[in-house]
Order: structure tokens, then sequence, then C-alpha cells
């Protein structure tokens, strides 16, 4: 019924759309802006203080062993070399017979063992790879021995590239002092940290004050590379926790001093992409619920402007609908003002012509006619001029009771006697064509107060259609009862061949048939709508194509105000 | 029975005289007029027993002429003839002061007959 408001609706339709979702994602944006910047920040930042916590968990563990096994070596050193007395320990077998123990107490971890002298020079030594030193003195291991009583150097390496580091034991038995100097396998110590796992891309390695790898690593790193490392403060565990790239890499490490050589720092680290892995949990969470917002919007947005446009249309509909009434009751009365003044006119011109042919059929009873030899015709012209003239006399009744001006007398009316009386005219033709007329009483029918003329002409008009919708045997049921609200419905149900729906809006319009031409003057039901408007009451059609028709007419049930017997019982047949 | 006076006041001339002419046949004294002010002229110099008026009149309308026709003969029996709604018969002040209204164009017997009713009305007053 709307549909040329078509263009109007997809343009409303667009900018409800955008005006909701202008309206939703702004506050969205905003929402997911600060969740972003806080909760998601938190948890990234305590993700990564949970990763530090971890390496820094490894590096203790890790460097517990290293300084187990580190410190193992030097007690063992320690415990020979205090067993021995100093010219024990410069005789070869003596060394030899140490060694020996120590190569088996600690497998193939001392490479060589020397007593050193206070000055640097050789006392006496085991070599199996045949090296021999002459003077330690310049070495930074014995400067270190001359103030400590256990000295652990960093790593070098040898002529043929292994690498070691030494330990040295401060030997002083009765103001004798020697060194009992070691040499420790670098692989050994290599060995606790190559072995570290962590994830994909965690590593352990040693590496001294100055930045030199002391081991070597999982992912690379060798013995004496030098490292780009700063070092920070320690954390209360000895730990320092950092983050710093390393080629291009965000890396979160651990680094922890060793207890048996605090020149040595082990490294426990990770790339922290890999660390902070949890967050991907997070950030998936929040990238999923940011999709399910936009979602969210959209259905929103879609749900919001479908019923919007839902009830647009439907208002349009109805609005549509409340003019098409108006226009037709507009019409209605334009036809009604234009039609009842041609009646007017048309009456007095009507009177006379049937007045006068009236006139002359008098005339022609007179004894003068009798031998007049169109005697015959003219009675029978004169009887078809009246005919006709009443015919045009119903038309113009008709159109003037239409038109509502039509003098009326308002009374008391059984509604039983008019039904009656409206059949008993009808019957006769009715049972003609095998229809049976059913009247159907309530038992409490009151006396209604209104104009018993067109209350009679408007039943009529009705029984008339009923009778003319069915051809040929049927039934026509009039049932008369009290409606709610206090009125009075009356309908009559035909089965005859019913109202079209195209029709249906046109049925009171005036001078609209179906019937043939000359059977019907159109203005049956227009005369209906006329007189139930009069009657304050109104016309109601149900109609089903080859089932029957309906009409309800509802009429206000209240008495005469000014009459105090306004209920009676009416007669039950 | 005597033949009843019928005073008719009608503007239609042509209505007027083929009325005429038809009821004299029928045996009734029958007075036309077409004004309200020669209608009230010929009651004072008759006795009128019927009137039938048609509503809408120059000069003076139906209703006047009924109220002075009934002031001047409370007896007489007044028909009242209408083609629009200009009348309404349930007015107070003619509702008791007419015998009937009808509507125009009448049949003619129903006019006849409706005339007769009113003359017996007026009879056994």
């Amino acid at each position: 019924m709307a549909d040329h408001y078509q263009k109007t609706y997809s343009w409303i339709r667009r900018h409800i759309i955008l005006v909701i979702f202008l309206v939703l994602s702004i506050p969205f944006i905003l929402v997911i802006t600060i969740v972003y910047f806080t909760g998601y920040q938190y948890i990234k930042s305590s993700i990564t203080q949970q990763a530090g916590f971890k390496l820094a968990d490894a590096a203790i563990e890790v460097r517990s062993e290293l300084d187990a096994g580190i410190t193992g070596l030097c007690k063992t050193m320690s415990f020979l070399s205090e067993s021995e007395t100093m010219s024990g320990l410069q005789e070869e077998e003596t060394l030899a017979r140490i060694f020996a123990r120590l190569e088996k107490e600690s497998g193939d971890v001392f490479q060589d063992l020397a007593v050193v002298a206070t000055d640097g020079q050789v006392l006496a030594g085991v070599f199996p790879y045949g090296r021999v030193y002459v003077d330690f003195s310049r070495e930074e291991w014995f400067i270190g021995s001359c103030e400590d009583r256990v000295v652990v150097s960093d790593v070098h390496f040898d002529s043929r590239n292994n690498p070691y580091f030494i330990i040295s034991v401060l030997h002083d038995h009765c103001q004798e002092q020697a060194m009992l100097r070691a040499t420790v396998n670098g692989l050994w110590l290599s060995a606790f940290v190559e072995n570290v796992r962590l994830g994909r891309t965690g590593e352990a390695f040693l590496v001294n004050s100055k930045g030199i790898a002391q081991t070597r690593s999982r992912m690379g790193k060798d013995f004496g590379e030098k490292l780009n490392m700063v070092f920070l403060e320690p954390q209360p565990d000895g730990t320092i926790r950092m983050a710093y790239h390393e080629q291009g890499v965000e890396m979160l490490a651990a680094i922890t001093s060793l207890k048996s050589n605090s020149n040595w720092f082990l490294v426990v680290r990770q790339e922290k992409e890999e660390a902070i892995e949890d967050i991907l949990m997070v950030r998936m969470v929040f990238i999923f619920g940011v999709i399910l917002g936009v979602i969210f919007i959209m259905v929103i947005g879609y749900l919001t402007s479908s019923m919007l446009m839902k009830k647009i249309r439907q208002a349009d509909e109805k609005k549509c609908e409340i003019d098409e009434q108006l226009i037709q009751s507009q019409k209605l009365a334009a036809i009604g003002q234009l039609s009842s003044g041609v009646a007017h006119e048309i009456n007095n011109p009507l009177a006379v012509i049937g007045e006068e042919a009236g006139w002359l059929q008098d005339l022609m009873k007179d004894a003068d006619f009798k031998d007049f030899k169109h005697a015959e015709e003219f009675r029978d012209s004169l009887g078809a001029i009246v005919d006709q003239v009443r015919r045009c006399k119903e038309v113009t009744h008709k159109l003037l009771s239409f038109a509502r001006k039509m003098d009326s007398n308002f009374s008391e009316v059984n509604l039983k006697e008019v039904v009656d009386e409206v059949v008993e005219m009808r019957e006769q033709d009715a049972f003609l064509d095998n229809i049976t007329i059913e009247k159907v009483y309530d038992k409490k029918l009151p006396i209604i107060f209104s104009e018993p003329y067109l209350l009679r002409q408007l039943l009529l008009n009705l029984v008339n259609n009923a009778v003319d919708a069915i051809s040929k045997g049927g039934k026509i049921t009039i049932h008369a009862r009290m409606g709610p609200q206090e009125k009075v419905l009356i309908s009559v149900t035909d089965n005859g061949f019913g109202i079209p729906r195209e029709n249906l809006n046109k049925i009171f319009d005036p001078f609209f048939t179906t019937k043939p031409p000359g059977k019907g003057t159109g203005l049956g039901l227009s005369t209906c709508h006329g007189i139930i408007t009069k009657l304050g009451g109104e016309i109601l059609v149900d109609s089903e194509v080859n089932k029957g028709s309906t009409f309800t007419v509802v009429l206000p049930a209240k008495p005469n105000p000014g009459n105090k017997t306004g209920e009676q019982a009416a007669g039950v047949e | 029975m005597s033949n009843p006076k019928v005073l008719l006041v009608d503007d239609e001339e042509a209505l007027l005289t083929s009325l005429q002419r038809r009821l004299q046949l029928r045996g009734f004294n029958v007075i036309a007029a077409n004004r309200g002010e020669s209608a009230l002229r010929a009651a004072r110099r008759q006795d009128v027993d019927v009137a039938v008026i048609d509503v809408k009149m120059p000069g003076m309308s139906g209703k006047e002429l009924l109220l002075a026709l009934k002031k001047e003969h409370p007896h007489i029996q007044i028909i009242v003839q209408t083609g629009h709604g200009l009348f309404d018969p349930r007015d107070k002040q003619v509702a008791d002061k007419i015998f009937s209204c009808l509507a125009k164009p009448c049949d003619f017997s129903v006019l006849k007959q409706t005339i007769i009713d009113a003359y017996n009305k007026k009879k056994a007053l």
C-alpha cells in the first residue's frame, strides 16, 4: 500500500543504521581504548613480570648447580692440598697420585695439576697434555691467588684452542706457602648451562664481568665471545631481571652472579615474545571481544532499524487506510450533495408529469372516450408513464434518503416487529426462488429508540441484496441480538456468491452495482450507509466469494432518554 | 359523507392544477393557492377541512402558513408535503399540529387516502 515510499524508506533506513552505528561505536571505541591501555597493558606487564620470575627461578636453580659443582672441585683440591705436606706436594709421585685421585673423583674434569711457588715458579706438576708452564706470576689467577685462598679464573684457551679455567688453592703449611693449581675443562662448565631448556628460545650461559662468554649456549654462544651486555643492580634474591634488544629481538633475561666466582654471571634468557606467550590468550580474548562487539553493534543496528522501519511502514499503511476512508466519506458526501440537489430539482416536474398522466387516466374513464378508437393504446401508454414516474420517484427518494435529507421520525422501535415486517414483505418472492429466511432473536431484545421507516428500509435493502445474491435455492439468516457495550446487532447472512475483495470498498458507493442494467440502481447499500449514519450506528461487511456475505448492522441500544419505559422484554418466536 | 373541503397550497402551478382537477373529479371540494398569503385569505373566506401544504414556497413558508392556519382555525387538519430536509416534523412547534407528513412527489392514491383520513379525524373532533 505504501510502496511509493520505498525510496524514502531506504533513505531513512540508511540514516538510522548510520546513527545507531555512530551512537554505539563511539562508546564502544572508548571502552576498547580504555580496556587496552589499562587492563591489557596491566596484564601484559604482570605476565612479563611472571616470565621474569620464571627466568630468575631457573637462573637460581642453575646457579646453585654450578656453585655446587665448582665448590665441589675447590673443596676436593683444598682437601688434597691440606692433607699433604709442602715437600710431599713437590714430589712428582705424590702429585701424580693426587691427580689420579682427582680424576677418579670428578671424572675427566681436571686436565693438569701443578704446585706453584709464591713467586709464580712451577715447583712440580702433572701435565698429561704436555703443557709446560714456567712462570705464572703475571697471570690473573695468580695475582688473585696471592690474596684469596681459593681462586677460580676466567675461561682461557690452550694451544689447541680448548677452553679451560683454573682453580688454585693456597697451601700454607708451617709458613711455607705454595699454590695447588689445577686446570679444569671448560666443556665441563659449559655442560651445566648448555642443557638448560626453556621453551623454544630460552637459553642459559655464563659471562664474566667484562662481557666475555665463559660457556657455550644452546642458541649458539661460544667460549670467549664478546657479548654486549649491561648489568644492572641485582634484585633482593641476587638476580637482575632485565629486558633488552639483541639483533632487533626483544629479550627477557635474568642475570645472577655465581657465589663460587663473583666474576661470573649466569644469564638465563628467552625471547620476550615466547616468554610472555600467555599474553596471546589474553590478546585473543581481547580481539574476540572486539569482534563480538562489532557484530553486536551491527546486529543491534540492523534489528533496531528493521523494527523502526516496520513501525514506520505500519504507521504509513494506517495513514493510507485512514486517507482512503476519508476520501471515501468525502466522496460519499459530495455525491450525496449533488444527487440530492438533482433529486430535488427533478421531484417537482416528476410530480407534475405523474399528476398530469393521472388526470388523463381519470379523463379516459369518462364515457365520452368509449368510442375513441385508440383508447386502449392511450390507457396503456398512460399506465406506462405513471409506472416510469413511480420508478423515477423511487430513485429520487433513495437519493434523498442516502443524502440524509429525508424527513424522519424517531420513536420506540420493536426490532422483532420490524424484522418480521421486512421478512413478510420478501418471504413470498424468496419462497418462489426456493430461498428460506430464518429469523433468530435473542431472548432479551430491548425496545430501541430509532426511526422505524428508515430501519425498515435499511433491513429491506439488505434482505433484497441477500435474495439477489442467492440465485436459486439458499438460506438467509437474520439474527438480532444484544452486542457488547449497549449495542444491538442485526446481521443478515446469506450463502450466495459473495463479494470479491476488490469490490468490498466500493459497495457503499452510490450507483455501484454488479446487477445487470435496469435491475439495480446501485443505491441500495449507499442508502443503507446513509441511513445507518443517521441512526447513529455502523454497518459491517464480512464476505467470502462463493461462500456468502454477512452484513451486520450495529445500532445503539440506549432507549429514548425522555422515556422511562425503555427496556422491555421482546417477544420470543 | 359530505365533501371534504381541501386547501391545496403549492408554488408549482402545474402540479396545483392537475391535483385540483383530479381531486375535484373524485368529489373533493378543492381550493388551490400558490402562495401562503392567498391560502390564508382563502381559509378565512371558507371553512377548510384539510390543508395540503408544500413546505418550500416563496414568501410565506409552509411552516409559517401551518402555524397561522392552525392558530386561526384550530380544527383544520394539516398535511405537509415535503421534498427536502428543511422541514422537521418532530419540531416541537409543529409536531402536534400536523396530521401527516408526506414525501414529495407522493402517490395520488396515498394523498387521497391521507386526506380522507384527515377529514375523518376532523369530523370526529
